[in-house]
């Protein structure tokens, strides 16, 4: 089928301001937009750029705003978007060319909430054990790629740059939670900030925004309640 | 050809196998605890070629002399800690183990030695390839020689193999490196060329394409992932040992290294 | 470029003791109460004694229902509580417009200074009508 791919371009060494530039593509309805995109680069513009690497959403690197709502283009396919496909970097991060947004300060808060094992025991001679019980409380928040569609989807982000966003939430909620991990209150006060977690407004973009369906202000709100459960 | 699922249940999936099953409804729209899905095979991992040892560090030659400060960990490299196959959950020793082996070593490393004198202009060489690519004016594209050599290496060099189809390839790499010379960017940019990347990456792809058919060529046995449909056997009087290849000019140079033998004695797989 | 930020309005040091999250917590309560509390005031005086109606005869019964009304301390308390809590919740989502949207310091500050003075002068002419109100 034909489809028209309109995407916004931008070259730093050439534009001044970001413009719209139309693109016919011949493609199978079970493509994934990331195949339009990739028919696009190779054989029609090849100045058009745009991350991806595994093209089987894991990676997190495709991730761009598709007919209005932010995706990762290797998850979604044409038959679900119809023709006409829009396509925008994700906002709230400066552009660098064309679909490719500066992931630093979205890095710099995923790296604030201190993203890795904080346990100061001694070390064990064996693996630390955890109940399936114990792992299923954060289960929904290992799933976490890093991709940026939930925080580059979030009014409250694109408001005010500071806010933690809610991957970086996200993150926290992944170790904070996790029975192995004794960071959890250095963490919580880390999010207990007004750029921090008081910055959600419950808005539920990020939810929609997910590729992989976390129920991201469920887990914000776990958090709000744990701090209130150590401070009251 | 199918796989048949559904026996093991929408929660045992969703639970032990969660990204298989979400590929399986995004991309295909089937529910594999309802229909069987359909298979084929894929590029699935990538059994590495950078030889170390059990600390990551590269090694290079027989005698397992390490190259100071390269270390190698993950689908990149080879431990041989499994044979010369890519058995389930390789991976994962290759992460949780040698990745962590390698991490702490090159720690080591790091707090006992000093900065050696970089050679002079250390970045010439790569200027020198980019400034090619750059001013290349040739009629030939990244994306059109990629895909004949992703075609080629699938059908003639693929885990099934034989003398013809090997040197088939060895022919069409030939022609794809003369064609290569020969390519053109249409993305003159100097940030975030995409275009001069794949340019760079599809020069070492040939360049690796060629190391492994040339050592299939030579392998004139079966053993692990490399099955010589001429030479069926393993053959461990004669190849017991691990390819080290080395770039001379535009030809590649082969050595051997001995395979060293333990505890567990190399077995055909049963499964 | 990696560099280590404090995520905190205007670069200053995280407050501690967390302000925000007994703000937030306080907010959520409260509003519960605000609205039983406006619930309340709109069913006494709109539905149980209909004070439009009153209005409607002269004006004199309305003054009289105010007066009767405020003899005990009860029900200056009850407007009290409702004025502060209502003056805080719409003093809160302002700032909170103000915390999104204005970057700059020194709007920041005229604004918030402005919406505090607002807010006091609101308060101090509530509470000194609701409790001087002698009839």
């Amino acid at each position: 089928m034909k489809v028209t791919y309109k995407i916004l371009r931008f070259d730093p060494e050439k534009d001044k301001k970001p413009y719209f530039k139309d693109y016919d593509v011949e493609v199978e309805p079970t493509d994934r937009i990331l195949d339009g995109l990739n028919i696009i680069k190779w054989y029609q513009d090849s100045t058009l750029s745009y991350r991806r690497s595994c093209a089987h959403g894991i990676c997190g690197s495709d991730a761009m705003e598709i007919n209005g709502v932010n995706k990762l283009a290797c998850k979604v396919l044409i038959q679900n978007v119809g023709s006409h496909i829009t396509i925008k970097p994700i906002r709230g991060l400066r552009v660098i060319k064309d679909l490719i947004v500066d992931m630093e300060p979205f890095f710099e808060k995923y790296r604030s909430i201190k993203p890795y094992l904080i346990n100061d025991d001694s070390l064990p001679t064996h693996e630390r054990l955890q109940s399936v019980e114990d792992r299923e409380i954060f289960d929904d928040t290992t799933k976490c790629i890093l991709c940026a569609s939930c925080t580059s989807s979030c009014p409250s982000f694109w408001w005010n740059s500071m806010y933690l966003g809610p991957s970086a939430l996200v993150q926290a909620h992944r170790f904070i939670f996790d029975s192995r991990d004794h960071g959890a209150d250095e963490r919580l006060e880390i999010v207990n900030d007004l750029n921090g977690i008081w910055r959600c407004r419950t808005i539920f973009n990020c939810v929609d925004a997910c590729p992989r369906e976390i129920k991201i202000t469920k887990a914000i709100e776990e958090l709000k309640r744990a701090l209130l459960h150590k401070h009251l | 050809m199918h796989l048949d699922l559904t026996h093991l249940g929408k929660k045992v999936l969703d639970e032990k196998l969660p990204d298989i099953t979400d590929f399986v409804r995004t991309y295909l729209g089937i529910d594999p605890s309802v229909n069987p899905v359909p298979i084929q095979p894929t590029a699935h991992y990538t059994m590495g070629g950078i030889p170390t040892d059990v600390d990551g560090r590269v090694i290079m030659d027989e005698k397992n002399t390490p190259l100071p400060g390269l270390y190698a960990a993950g689908e990149c490299a080879t431990v041989s800690v499994h044979g010369a196959n890519r058995l389930g959950t390789n991976s994962l020793v290759d992460l949780v183990v040698f990745g962590r082996r390698s991490g702490k070593h090159a720690a080591l490393y790091v707090k006992n030695t000093d900065f050696i004198p970089l050679p002079k202009k250390p970045e010439d060489g790569i200027q020198a390839t980019i400034s090619d690519l750059y001013s290349g004016t040739g009629t030939e594209s990244v994306a059109k020689i990629r895909l004949e050599l992703q075609n080629d290496m699938m059908d003639n060099a693929s885990v099934y193999r034989n003398q013809k189809m090997l040197i088939n390839a060895k022919n069409k790499l030939l022609e794809l490196k003369k064609r290569y010379k020969n390519i053109a960017l249409g993305d003159k940019s100097k940030q975030f060329n995409m275009e001069l990347f794949e340019a760079l990456e599809l020069g070492f792809l040939l360049e690796l394409a060629s190391v492994l058919v040339e050592s299939a060529v030579n392998r004139t046995e079966s053993r692990g992932a490399h099955y010589r449909e001429d030479f069926s056997k393993r053959d461990d009087t004669n190849w017991l040992k691990h390819t080290l290849a080395y770039k001379a000019g535009d030809k590649i140079d082969f050595r051997y290294k001995p395979v060293v033998i333990t505890k567990y004695l190399p077995k055909e797989r049963k499964y | 470029m990696w560099k280590k930020t404090t995520f905190s309005v205007g670069g200053r040091a995280k407050p501690a003791g967390g302000f925000e999250m007994y703000s937030w917590y306080f907010m959520r309560i409260s509003g519960v109460v605000l609205l039983l509390m406006a619930l309340g005031h709109l069913f006494i005086m709109h539905v149980y004694f209909n004070v439009d109606e009153m209005v409607n005869w002269d004006g004199v019964g309305a003054a009289e229902f105010v007066k009767q009304r405020f003899e005990g301390i009860g029900w200056r308390a009850y407007d009290f509580i409702l004025l502060t809590l209502a003056l805080f919740h719409g003093l809160n989502g302002i700032k909170w417009l103000v915390d999104d949207y204005v970057h700059s310091k020194c709007w920041r500050l005229f604004l918030v200074s402005a919406i505090y003075t607002l807010a006091f002068i609101f308060y101090v002419v509530g509470s000194i009508f609701l409790f001087s109100y002698n009839a």
